[in-house]
């Protein structure tokens, strides 16, 4: 290949964060250099993105690595689900990015601060006697050096993980992402957050150990781990073993994804990280999930009407079980983390109907929750810096004090509640027409649950507004701190962004029906990555798949 | 030349079965030094299981050392990853257990605070059912939020957390 | 082989593999039952020699030689973090859910076991394996084919991996330390002063006091030395970073490679932690951990980037032949450049394991030092010896 084809742009995504974490770590005492190694490794990111977006309109783009023929290395596909899904977590990123410096999570400078207030802060913090203690003393506890190679390192797992090829590249892609939120989760080591640290690592690495049970299965099976391989392979095995790895598969991405039962862990870990932590969490490691279920079930497995009514069921339990968590809730953060959960519900509801339709509705909506689901919860930092306090019972009169955080909570609110002609209202209505179209019973109590779901979301959303923004405030809040415009800016472009879905809705619809059409028809994925339906490349593993003779006795 | 025999050992699959039962046996406890012995043996089983699903044993992969033919090499290569993973995990598990245990005084994991004051609340017939928006004092709150504190976070204050603390004091 | 409804299974690949598996079996049911932290992690540890047996007499030596160095490795850090929590486990409020957890244990157990014996079955295709051979040695230029596997054919995995090595590292320091990440490296002028500040003199330009076997030896409380220890490890530091840099390099053709390197490195450092205490950490790895990692990483990230640029596929080795005047012909392959990488990131690892939970839990615990139930403060300061 020639150094400067489209195909250059598919390893950029993960290789640049992880030469850019290498180089932050390396450089660790230079807190500048960090700043600037991140932005503009993000950066080339998202450039990198949005050019596998207009490349991968014409098919995937395939590259081997190490110039390893497809199924005996591993290989990086940037089909348009893929590049769609990599271009707007890079740049929900890269503002999380740019809202954590300015919030000073970095800043923690502990070379300047006076011995004896260290020491003070220190001590609280370790007791955690007072979770509620202004911004500023938590914000000094926290590590300085490792936020920027740690967030880096995140971004490439969440990368690798949308461009894998390869189950088990898809395995260390999950692993990758999964260390760095461990870290991100701990950060500062405070006595809420090792409490909610130890809940979601443990059942993080629960999902770890049964994804790779499943793997090492696969190869038992089919004796390969590329998934157009898979694709081509895993109708011919035996039914009922490979039902089984695909519940396996299905279990382990399900706890990812929060889906119900396996949805306990989210709202009790997820709020009690650093505003920008949370919202890079909640918008995109569970959507991660999200992906690898709609990759895995349609690309790789035949399909099955019992397993897609097991999942109806459990996409309406999430729906439903999450919202009333949320109308429950008096806490912001917690009230968004339960919306997340329920709006999962809505994303596996569009991959269960396993039309082009629903998963192109699912795959609009993906985009749609992911940026505003990061917005919401980048307000809510700006909210908690501005008061002190995310408590519904606590916050009060916002809207006079400080209308241009009202409207910027107001628009993705709105937008995640599914009010016309927002972006959040298409990709409701796109499932909803997918649902009548299927017709069956099932599909229409889908189609009801939704409809309720929407509703309380909005009962709950319009809830948190009136309490936080438009009733007097209950107590004095403290003096109002100035929001750094680094705060407030990513935010305010990333409300843009989900704004800008709207506008853009139709390109985009058609985009997701076109990543829609590729997964749903896995010919275009394998013949890209097997040009002529043979595996290509120099090697000699051109045999491989000629001779299909009976290995088992 | 693969081995190409997939019959499994049944010595492996029982102890690729007893290692998961174990571990998940350990997983479930709120310890988190046994949730990680737990993890460490599912780890085991699970490079196990994929070595059985690479096939029957035979001669180790380096081209030219026998003529016999070899044991699978990409199932050992995707074990040899799990294991250094494994490793990596282990360690920062262990920091959390250590600095849980600088906490508290112990290394289990904990309740969710908000869980239990809902729960509590429930407990007591108190106005979490009614409409959260009835006038109800911050300071109620928060006077129950510290109880339960009390209860479930702290049960000796003056826990080890002073090692800490005796390093910054010199 | 037996035939059982639907499965066939031998009994065992070899008699061995029958005795090794049933102590792994019993080690990890003594695991789950043991009440006492120490036991319990050793027991774990036993299972997991087993394991690596079980590793070698499948046909796997990397897996084996890895196998052993992790699980000593995990061994040691436990044991070094046991120190400081309570010898046993609590027993509330668990115990009455004892047997459901049991239950759950034991269906998960025999679940897997059908999956894992099931699946091989079902095969009715090649594996891709097949091929790694000829392609190993003709492409990848290494006649060990795990080694080239790695480096080589599935190297972005590798990449992937060595990244989680990094933050895991990162996040392990970041818990321990708390907010000290950029600390310093203990060197022995360090330990001087605290020591002069300890005995009521003034800090200043203290000369550091030099071992006669280790350099820090005298840093240690003389109750605590063993002369015989820091002999020997005198003796095996250096022939052990000499096998070590054996294996990185062999590696390609023979078992080894970064990762067995880096381990082997790692438990050299740790030997030398372990008979001279923190300050001799200090002095044998005077470098700060995060420039090891970072610079490992940045070393096989770049590899790949370099090929990029080059106009190669991301990550493509090139074999090179030399001839150079002193070595004769060098047979060289770029893959070794990002093996390096990985020996960096893993020695990496170890050292920030080793400050973390090993020099800075000595430092938490030496102003306080507390048997079980009681506290009681020595009059032991350290001055200026603040990480």
């Amino acid at each position: 290949m020639t150094p400067w084809s489209l195909e250059t742009l598919v390893p950029l995504p993960v290789l640049v964060p992880l030469f850019a974490a290498g180089l932050a770590l390396a450089l660790h005492r230079y807190e500048r250099a960090q700043r600037i190694i991140s932005v503009v490794a993000l950066s080339v990111v998202v450039a990198a993105a949005a050019g596998l977006v207009v490349a991968a309109q014409d098919g995937p783009v395939v590259i081997d690595v190490g110039g390893w023929a497809a199924p005996v290395g591993v290989n990086l596909v940037a089909d348009p689900l893929a590049a769609l899904m990599l271009l707007v977590s890079s740049v929900v990123l890269l503002c999380v990015l740019l809202y954590s410096m300015a919030q000073g999570i970095a800043d923690g400078n502990d070379r300047t601060a006076p011995a004896t207030r260290d020491t003070k802060i220190l001590q609280e913090a370790i007791r955690g006697q007072d979770a509620d203690a202004d911004e500023d003393t938590r914000r000094d506890v926290l590590p300085v050096a490792i936020f920027h190679p740690t967030f880096l390192i995140l971004a490439a797992g969440v990368a690798d993980a949308f461009l894998a090829g390869d189950l088990f590249n898809l395995y260390v892609g999950f692993e990758i992402l999964l260390a760095a939120s461990y870290v991100l989760l701990t950060l500062g080591g405070t006595v809420e957050r090792i409490r909610a640290g130890s809940v979601y690592v443990v059942v993080a690495l629960l999902s770890s150990i049964v994804f790779l049970v499943a793997v090492g299965l696969v190869y038992a099976a089919t004796g390969t781990v590329n998934m157009a391989q898979l694709a081509e392979r895993l109708p011919d095995i035996d039914p009922g073993v490979r039902l089984g790895i695909q519940g396996l598969l299905l279990l382990a991405f399900g706890i990812k994804a929060a889906i119900f039962p396996l949805s306990a862990w989210l709202p009790d870990s997820y709020p009690t990280a650093p505003a920008p932590v949370t919202a890079v969490f909640a918008g995109l490691l569970t959507k991660v999930g999200v992906y690898a279920i709609l990759r895995t079930q349609t690309l790789l497995f035949p399909r099955n009407e019992a397993l897609e009514a097991v999942l109806l069921v459990l996409a309406l339990a999430t729906m439903i079980v999450g919202i009333l968590g949320a109308v429950a809730q008096d806490d912001v953060k917690r009230l968004l983390s339960f919306t997340l959960v329920s709006h999962i519900g809505y994303m596996i509801f569009g991959v269960a109907l396993a039309t082009q339709a629903s998963t192109a509705a699912a795959i609009f909506y993906v985009v749609h929750h992911i940026t505003v689901q990061t917005a919401l919860f980048l307000v809510v930092g700006l909210i908690e810096r501005r008061t002190g306090t995310t408590s519904l019972d606590r916050l009060g009169g916002l809207a006079t004090m400080a209308p241009g955080l009202a409207v910027l909570f107001f628009v993705p609110a709105m937008n995640l509640a599914g009010i016309p002609p927002l972006s959040g209202f298409l990709g409701k209505v796109g499932l909803l027409e997918a649902g009548v179209v299927d017709g069956s019973g099932l599909a229409w109590v889908l189609v009801v649950g939704s409809v309720v779901t929407s509703l309380l979301t909005l009962y709950a959303v319009v809830r948190a507004w009136n309490k936080a923004f438009w009733q007097p405030c209950p107590e004095k809040l403290p003096e109002p701190t100035p929001l750094p415009w680094g705060m407030v800016g990513p935010t305010a472009a990333l409300v843009a962004v989900s704004v800008g879905l709207t506008v853009v809705a139709g390109p985009l619809y058609a985009y997701a029906d076109r990543a829609a059409e590729s997964v749903m028809d896995g010919r275009t994925y394998i013949e890209a990555v097997f040009p002529d339906g043979a595996p290509r490349g120099t090697g000699e593993s051109n045999k491989t798949t000629d001779h299909t003779e009976e290995v088992a006795p | 030349m693969i081995v190409l025999d997939t019959v499994p050992s049944g010595a492996l699959l029982l102890t690729v079965g007893v290692l998961f039962a174990a571990g998940v046996y350990l997983l479930l406890e709120r310890s988190l030094t046994r949730v990680l012995l737990g993890f460490v043996l599912l780890g085991n089983g699970a490079n196990l299981a994929i070595l059985v699903a690479g096939g029957r044993a035979g001669a180790p992969p380096i081209t030219g050392a026998t003529a016999e033919p070899m044991s699978d090499p990409l199932a050992q290569a995707m074990v040899l990853t799990s294991i250094v993973i494994t490793l990596a995990l282990v360690a920062f598990v262990l920091a959390m257990a250590y600095r849980s245990w600088q906490l508290h005084g112990h290394d289990e994991v904990q309740d969710d605070l908000e869980d239990t004051r809902i729960a509590r609340l429930a407990d007591a017939d108190a106005p979490s059912y009614a409409d959260s928006d009835a006038e109800e004092s911050g300071s109620t709150l928060d006077e129950e939020a510290v109880a339960v504190r009390d209860e479930v976070a702290l049960p000796d204050r003056e826990t080890p957390s002073g090692t800490t603390r005796g390093g910054e004091d010199a | 082989m037996l035939h059982l409804g639907p499965f066939a299974l031998v009994p065992w690949d070899q008699p061995a593999q029958l005795v090794i598996a049933a102590v792994v079996v019993l080690a990890a049911i003594l695991t789950a039952r043991a009440r006492r932290r120490l036991k319990a992690v050793i027991l774990a540890g036993v299972a997991g020699y087993g394991n690596a047996a079980l590793f070698l007499l499948h046909g796997a030596p990397d897996l084996a030689l890895t196998q052993v160095l992790c699980e000593t490795l995990t061994l040691v850090v436990m044991v070094l973090v046991l120190r400081r929590l309570p010898p046993y486990f609590s027993d509330r409020p668990l115990a009455a859910s004892r047997w459901v957890r049991l239950a759950i244990g034991v269906v998960t157990g025999l679940v897997v076991m059908t999956f894992v014996a099931a699946a091989p079955l079902v095969r009715v295709h090649t594996p891709v394996s097949v091929d790694f051979p000829v392609e190993a040695e003709t492409f990848g230029g290494g006649r060990n084919i795990v080694n080239v596997t790695l480096v080589d054919i599935r190297a972005w995995d590798t990449v992937g991996e060595i990244s989680v090595l990094l933050v895991a590292a990162t996040g392990v320091a970041s818990l321990v330390f708390l907010r000290q990440r950029s600390g310093d490296v203990l060197r022995l002028d360090r330990a001087a002063n605290a020591q002069a500040v300890a005995s009521g003199e003034r800090a200043g330009n203290q000369p550091a006091r030099r071992g006669k076997w280790l350099l820090a030896g005298p840093t240690l409380d003389p109750g605590q030395r063993s002369m015989l220890f820091e002999v020997l490890t005198r003796v095996i530091f250096h022939p052990m970073i000499l096998f070590a840099l054996f294996l990185l390099f062999s590696g390609h053709n023979a078992p080894g490679g970064g990762f067995a390197a880096g381990l082997v490195t790692g438990l050299a450092l740790t030997v030398r932690y372990l008979a001279g205490g923190r300050f001799e950490l200090g002095e044998a790895a005077p470098v700060h951990p995060g420039l090891v990692l970072g610079t490992g990483l940045f070393l096989s990230a770049g590899v790949g980037l370099v090929a990029l640029l080059a106009g190669q596929e991301v990550l493509e080795s090139t074999i090179l032949d030399l001839h150079i005047p002193v070595l004769g012909d060098v047979h060289l392959v770029t893959s070794l450049f990002f093996d390096i990488g990985v020996f960096l990131v893993v020695i990496g690892l170890v050292i920030d394991i080793l400050r973390s939970f090993g020099a800075e839990l000595d430092r938490q615990a030496e102003p306080f030092a507390w048997s079980i139930g009681e506290r009681r403060r020595v009059e032991v300061r350290t001055g200026g010896d603040r990480a």
